[in-house]
């Protein structure tokens, strides 16, 4: 699912301030810090990543080990629940808190993976389509607008559907899908940069082509690019859950949250837990993402301040 | 306007070419081929392989192929499905009314709530309905709904009984389907209790579908508003000494709509991919269902005249979309003429 | 306030007249900012008589525009407004609940813009937005309402207004824009229009036209109105008497003839030096160095000390109130505190610069 209103203003922030400010991070940070909800999803972020590398200390038992006596047992403060299985059992006898607990491994594996994936590949093609423009960029473009009139959960699927079902299949699939918003980004930035006094001061200089794609100009498109990524980010993770939850990504016995889902859709009406706690593990990491992107990009949106 | 209507038509042949490219390509690149697909666990002798790979057209170079695909969907034809042998674009169209019912009540859910919460955070900025309607709001935007489906599930169908869990219509109705349309359909039909029946199932995908479109539309519209707000010609209505409600209703939102239309027109491609998974919890009968069903069952051509297919929809009203948007901001209808 | 609103339009009370129209006295605002409370506008005093003609100047920040948006009540949310008394047309403005007050808005004060492309909605016809003020204020039949609001466009000058009735404001000219918020302003016979700068944004040719044409129509319906210009030339022309701002505070007020030819404050001297028709034939006029203090440089002392070239110590030491300037000569200087020439300096100028081309004001 992308993000509609992710883009931030096309026109550079960090550019307005040439002479760059003492700390322009400093103010950035102090900005985002200011929001105190967009602090809470940092906080909540670092949690989850603490408890996913962690996940080896703190879980209780194996993601995979069955405990065919236990099978469907509830929560430990339901009647015939145990300590033991804090947040009760699945069908096979699994405890959930520990799959839950390696499923966050997971899901921060592939936010990371998609993210690098079609951030490189993005910016990329961008700086390219924006740089060199004539037909490479028309057909780039083309190309994105093409990938962009299929809705993206759809296109990831048909993806999958031809690469075959399984978890680095679906983050590739999904990586694809969300190239066109980077090209996008890059290329718009690419292009309005280029112009600048300092683009061509470099220019001048003798700046080749790749040192003015990388170091010129490049650092000077990267906070909208911020803001995508982390967008992106709890968006990686929301559809690689839906991936594993249509049985297309991860696939059993492996923790992942969505398909964890998809084995207990069956259980629905009768073991509430199967259902819910995974999904409240999505839910959490995708609204933490969400919210500090959020604070990003108001704190490096230029025409928010003051 | 007409003049207008043209170039957007004409900007979306590459890009619906692009498509049948794309889509004619990853069926080509798919692993296995049809005919084995086709003949299923049974297995073919060689002779007769290649002997169906002949009568298919497969056995022709790419180019060729394709310049066929093409023609036939000049032609409305689609090709067959691999399991059903039916026309694609008969069984597209048999499901096609369930998921259009669906996403149109679940776009009247998201608009019709959407946009007053919106407006209503907008106007008391800051305030702790501002804040609630926007933590709600982000909240719903990160809803995974395939979870959400199934915890409305465990509520309304479970513990409280109210909703069915799957389906369009018990089965202790039979009814006539002229239109497709269950919510039509039922009304005309006389079976008694039929709609109310049709409308107890499809209420909770359609709110479960339109949860995403809810919270975007109804942070777009109160960013919208806010915006509008600081504008000179509210302070114009202001200084006409208008009432307050009339300020919001006619000069802001008038104005705040316009972004907001492009955001409805965004979600409607969204609500296609929202409605794989949501058909998939309710065993709704739709396209999407149709779609992740055809892939596990290897229906290639049915993926593929799928997806074209709704990326031709989606197409077109992002078309309708800019017209619409056209003809509520007068600058740019005057623009285009 | 217990007498009913009173939707009468101009002057029509013989009895009315002879009070002020507009009464303010010590009027402030303060916004609440970032960076703490800025005070836009302090201690304002304003009168005006029905009929009368009075114009504001200062440099852009000095804060006509909150006053003016202030007396309209149509600041932002992050304004304070205080006033020892506000009254307009004997409504005590202070109090009159809002639905009182909305009656007047529009009806008995109306205001023009400086931007006309973007105080008129984008989304709505030119006609609709005339009709919208006469439906709200007057009510009547709406084919009544489309003749009056013909007729209104034919009165600002705009021609063929019967098809320009279904326009946009996109499709017409800046100029033309103006005109129809004059149409709007006033629709309903206001007996006060407030001018914020009417003509800034147009060209130098138009500016003229609408200025004449806001001064026809402020004869003809016998409006009371304030100007707010940057230009002392146009304030000496149309105005009978002359407020001028700097910093928020009025730093003279008097009869227009007076200021004009005999500044006291040393800002408004400089306001006036800077008049090409002051320099005929010189290529460069003389320039006030410096800015208008903004929120965090006040000065201590008078406000405009440091851009002062006459400021001693004291200047720099205290605040100077606004006095009545003696002016023996004259005969009006004690009929009344709207008459009295005031300004608020230490040391007022005590040139006399009638001697100077006259650019005549209207009496
Ligand atoms: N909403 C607001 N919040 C904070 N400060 C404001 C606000 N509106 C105006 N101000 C400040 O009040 C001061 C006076 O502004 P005002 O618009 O009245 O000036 P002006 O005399 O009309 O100038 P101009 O000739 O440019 O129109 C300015 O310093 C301005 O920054
Ligand atoms: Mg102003």
């Amino acid at each position: 699912m992308t993000q509609a209103n992710a883009q931030t203003s096309p026109d550079n922030p960090t550019t307005s301030e040439i002479p760059p400010a003492p700390h322009p991070l400093r103010e950035v940070w102090n900005d985002f810090c200011e929001n105190r909800a967009a602090l809470a999803g940092l906080i909540i972020i670092a949690l989850i990543i603490v408890l996913a590398l962690l996940a080896g200390v703190i879980a209780p038992h194996t993601p995979v080990e069955q405990f065919r006596e236990h099978v469907l047992q509830p929560p430990f403060w339901q009647a015939g629940g145990s300590l033991s299985f804090p947040l009760g059992t699945d069908d096979v006898g699994r405890d959930v808190l520990s799959r839950i607990l390696y499923g966050a491994r997971l899901s921060m594996m592939i936010g990371v993976i998609v993210v690098t994936l079609s951030l490189v590949i993005g910016v990329l093609l961008g700086l390219i389509a924006g740089y060199v423009r004539g037909w490479v960029d028309t057909t780039i473009m083309r190309l994105m607008d093409i990938m962009l009139s299929i809705p993206s959960l759809l296109l990831a699927v048909v993806v999958v559907a031809v690469l075959g079902p399984g978890l680095f299949n679906a983050m590739l699939a999904i990586a694809i899908v969300y190239l066109p918003h980077y090209v996008r980004l890059t290329r718009g930035s690419v292009i309005t940069e280029r112009n600048r006094d300092y683009v061509v001061a470099s220019r001048l200089a003798g700046a080749g082509p790749l040192r003015l794609m990388f170091v010129v100009i490049l650092p000077n498109c990267l906070a909208p690019l911020i803001v995508q990524a982390t967008l992106s980010f709890s968006n990686a993770v929301l559809d690689a859950a839906a991936l594993g939850f249509l049985g297309l990504g991860a696939q059993p016995p492996t923790p992942e949250w969505g398909s964890m889902l998809a084995n207990a859709r069956q259980y629905v009406l009768d073991a509430w837990w199967v259902v819910t706690f995974p999904g409240l593990a999505i839910l959490i990491t995708v609204l933490a993402f969400n919210i500090m992107g959020d604070g990003l990009r108001d704190a490096l949106d230029p025409r928010l301040k003051r | 306007m007409l003049n207008f209507l043209f170039r957007k038509l004409l900007m979306i042949v590459p890009t619906f070419l692009g498509v049948t490219i794309i889509t004619f390509a990853l069926v080509h690149m798919i692993p296995g081929d049809p005919v084995a697909i086709m003949a299923g666990e049974r297995g073919l002798s060689p002779e007769r392989h290649a002997q169906m790979m002949a009568q298919l057209g497969l056995d022709r170079p790419l180019w060729q192929q394709y310049l066929d695909f093409l023609w036939r969907l000049m032609h409305g034809d689609l090709g067959q499905s691999l399991v059903t042998h039916n026309a694609i674009l008969s069984e597209f169209m048999s499901r096609f009314p369930a998921t259009l019912e669906l996403s149109v009540c679940a776009l009247i859910f998201a608009i019709g709530l959407g946009i007053p919460l919106g407006v209503i955070a907008g106007i008391k900025r800051g305030s702790i309905i501002d804040h609630g309607v926007m933590g709600t709001a982000l909240t719903g935007y990160s809803m995974p709904i395939f979870w959400w489906g199934l915890l409305l599930i465990i509520l309304f169908s479970g513990i409280l009984g109210w909703t069915p869990v799957s389906g369009r219509l018990s089965s202790s109705f039979w009814i006539d389907t002229p239109t497709h349309f269950m919510l039509i359909d039922t009304l005309l039909s006389d079976a008694p209790g039929a709609f109310m029946d049709a409308v107890r199932h499809l209420i909770l995908p359609a709110v479960c579908l339109g949860t995403i479109p809810l919270a975007v539309i109804a942070r777009m519209t109160r960013s919208s508003i806010l915006e509008v707000l600081g504008e000179d010609y509210i302070r114009t209505a202001r200084a006409k000494g208008l009432a307050p409600w009339r300020i919001i209703a006619v000069h802001a939102l008038r104005n705040a709509m316009i972004p907001v239309t492009t955001v409805i027109g965004l979600q409607i491609g969204l609500l296609f991919a929202g409605a794989i998974l949501t058909e998939t919890i309710f065993s709704w009968p739709g396209i999407g269902k149709w779609l992740i069903d055809s892939v596990s069952r290897r229906d290639y051509p049915a993926l593929q005249g799928g997806i074209l297919l709704i990326a031709t929809m989606v197409m077109i009203v992002n078309l309708v979309v800019d017209l619409l948007y056209g003809l509520i901001n007068p600058r740019i209808r005057h623009q285009a003429e | 306030m217990t007498s009913t609103i009173t939707t009468s339009t101009a002057g029509t009370d013989p009895l009315r007249s002879s009070r002020a129209l507009l009464d303010i006295r010590r009027l402030s605002v303060s916004f609440q900012t970032r960076n703490g409370i800025f005070p836009a506008v302090s201690d304002i005093d304003m009168t005006l008589n029905e009929g009368e003609v009075l114009g504001v100047v200062g440099e852009s920040g000095s804060g006509k525009s909150v006053t003016m948006l202030a007396m309209m009540g149509l600041l932002p949310f992050n304004a304070t407004i205080e006033a020892e008394r506000f009254a307009f047309a004997d409504h005590d403005m202070l109090t009159l609940p809002d639905r009182a007050r909305r009656r007047l808005t529009g009806n008995d004060i109306a205001m023009i813009f400086q931007e006309p492309a973007t105080s008129l909605n984008p989304s709505f016809t030119i006609g609709y937005q005339i009709d919208e003020t006469l439906k709200v204020h007057e009510g009547g039949r709406r084919r009544q309402r489309r003749e009056r609001a013909v007729e209104l466009l034919d009165r600002v000058g705009i021609p063929a207004p019967r098809k320009r009735l279904g326009d946009y404001p996109h499709q017409l000219s800046g100029g033309m824009n103006q005109r129809v918020m004059i149409a709007i302003a006033i629709a309903c016979n206001p007996r006060l229009l407030i001018a914020d700068e009417p003509t800034t944004a147009l060209d130098v040719t138009i500016q003229a036209q609408i200025l004449e044409l806001l001064l026809q129509l402020q004869q003809e319906r016998g409006m009371a109105m304030i100007l707010i210009t940057h230009d002392m030339g146009v304030v000496a022309e149309a105005a009978e008497r002359i407020s001028v701002m700097y910093a928020g505070q009025l730093v003279e007020t008097g009869r227009a003839g007076e200021v004009f030819h005999r500044p006291r404050h040393p800002y408004t001297g400089a306001l006036l030096d800077a008049l090409p028709e002051r320099h005929p034939g010189q290529a460069r006029l003389p320039t006030i160095p410096g800015v208008v203090p903004g929120i965090g440089d006040r000065p201590t002392g008078c406000l405009f000390n440091p851009r002062c070239r006459f400021a001693r110590e004291d200047c720099r030491q205290q605040r100077p109130e606004l006095l009545t300037m003696g002016e023996a000569d004259d005969p009006r200087a004690t009929t009344g505190h709207a008459d009295q020439h005031q300004a608020r300096c230490f040391h007022p100028l005590e040139t006399d610069v009638s001697a100077d081309r006259d650019t005549g004001a209207r009496s």
